[in-house]
């Protein structure tokens, strides 16, 4: 838990809830658009801009699940039409907010962040500049894969016809010699295929961001699970490598975006 | 293939990238209450009632070695290790 030491609750419980930086001179109004309505502007410092909007030190107070879902969604559209309105944006995650103190005011602590900041930051910008995230998520339907291999691979055809010549006490050994056998060969299919499509990935795309794989129900296991940084050539041609994969028997793909670069900053 | 636009992208999808992910602000500016950490947690948590795209763990260990191999460059190309079904 990262709890400031040096926080103390400002005279007035102010802070400014980020949602991203971009550059751009001047305070500018984007209207009430930030979450639960709040009116959504920038702070300036050195060209960069901090698109925030106010709140009471606790942001969090949008009581139950649909509430907080909606903040989530909110956030996500803010930095998408700042992205629009600045051109490259840099993302923050949700729920980062400055406050002020007894010394200095919330917005001055923005502009104090933006300044100590200013070469990462122009670093950032110059990598995602005319460049958008966009994810990638491979499922294989293990069943179909499944089946494949009995039907394919010869050791296991061939014990499939041995345990038909058994006693059922013998063949019950077997089955479950078969099934250890059939997981071996999904493992690695598993990681064969997460490597052949991690690489095809890697060569089309700017840059890749390995994330975790989920659970799921409706479109089989999910293999890979990446996010991408590519421009707008590189969407193309990666949506062409993914045709390629979405054509293989057991095989499908989830392409979502442009998002900020919410992976790469 | 063309990418999904805004309106077909599933919360689980927002979640993932702003519960981990964006900018780093350091942490003796930015207050951090309960914990922004822990508001991830227990909005996770809430959340996973009823989405059950959120459900993890099932190649965990797997994931893990993975992930690992590709955040380190000198090694170049990720190699994944067996995954336990």
């Amino acid at each position: 838990m990262e709890t400031s030491k040096s926080w103390k609750s400002p005279p007035d419980g102010e802070g400014r809830y980020l949602y991203c930086v971009a550059e751009s001179r001047g305070e500018q109004n984007l209207g009430d658009i930030g979450m639960a309505g709040n009116g959504v502007y920038t702070i300036s410092c050195m060209g960069l801009a901090a698109v925030v909007h106010d709140c009471h030190g606790e942001v969090f107070e949008y009581g139950d699940k649909d509430g907080m879902k909606a903040c989530l969604l909110d956030h996500q559209r803010v930095v998408q039409i700042a992205a629009e309105r600045f051109g490259t944006v840099l993302p923050l995650g949700f729920g980062k907010i400055i406050t002020g103190d007894e010394h200095k005011k919330p917005e001055e602590k923005v502009a104090d962040w933006l300044k100590s900041s200013f070469k990462d930051l122009e670093i950032k910008l110059k990598k995602v500049e005319g460049k958008a995230e966009y994810g990638v998520q491979v499922f294989w339907d293990v069943s179909s894969v499944t089946d494949r291999i009995m039907d394919e691979v010869p050791h296991i055809r061939a014990l499939r016809e041995e345990i038909k010549t058994k006693k059922a006490g013998t063949a019950f050994l077997y089955e479950e010699k078969l099934k250890k056998e059939i997981r071996l060969c999904l493992e690695d299919a598993a990681a064969r295929h997460y490597r052949t499509f991690y690489e095809k990935i890697k060569d089309v795309a700017e840059d890749v961001r390995v994330d975790k794989c989920h659970r799921t129900s409706d479109d089989g296991k999910m293999l890979l699970n990446v996010s991408c940084l590519l421009n707008d050539r590189q969407v193309e041609s990666l949506g062409e490598m993914l045709d390629d994969i979405t054509g293989q028997e057991g095989f499908s793909v989830r392409y979502t975006g442009p998002w900020p670069p919410y992976s790469f900053v | 293939m063309n990418p999904t636009n805004q309106i077909q992208i599933t919360l689980t999808d927002v979640l993932d990238r702003l519960l981990d992910k964006g900018l780093i602000v350091n942490a003796d500016i930015v207050i951090s209450v309960a914990g922004i950490p822990l508001v991830g947690v227990v909005l996770r948590a809430a959340v996973a009632g009823m989405e059950t795209m959120l459900a993890y763990g099932m190649m965990e260990n797997w994931d893990k070695s993975t992930r690992l191999l590709a955040s380190e460059p000198s090694k170049g190309k990720a190699t994944a290790s067996r995954i336990s079904p």
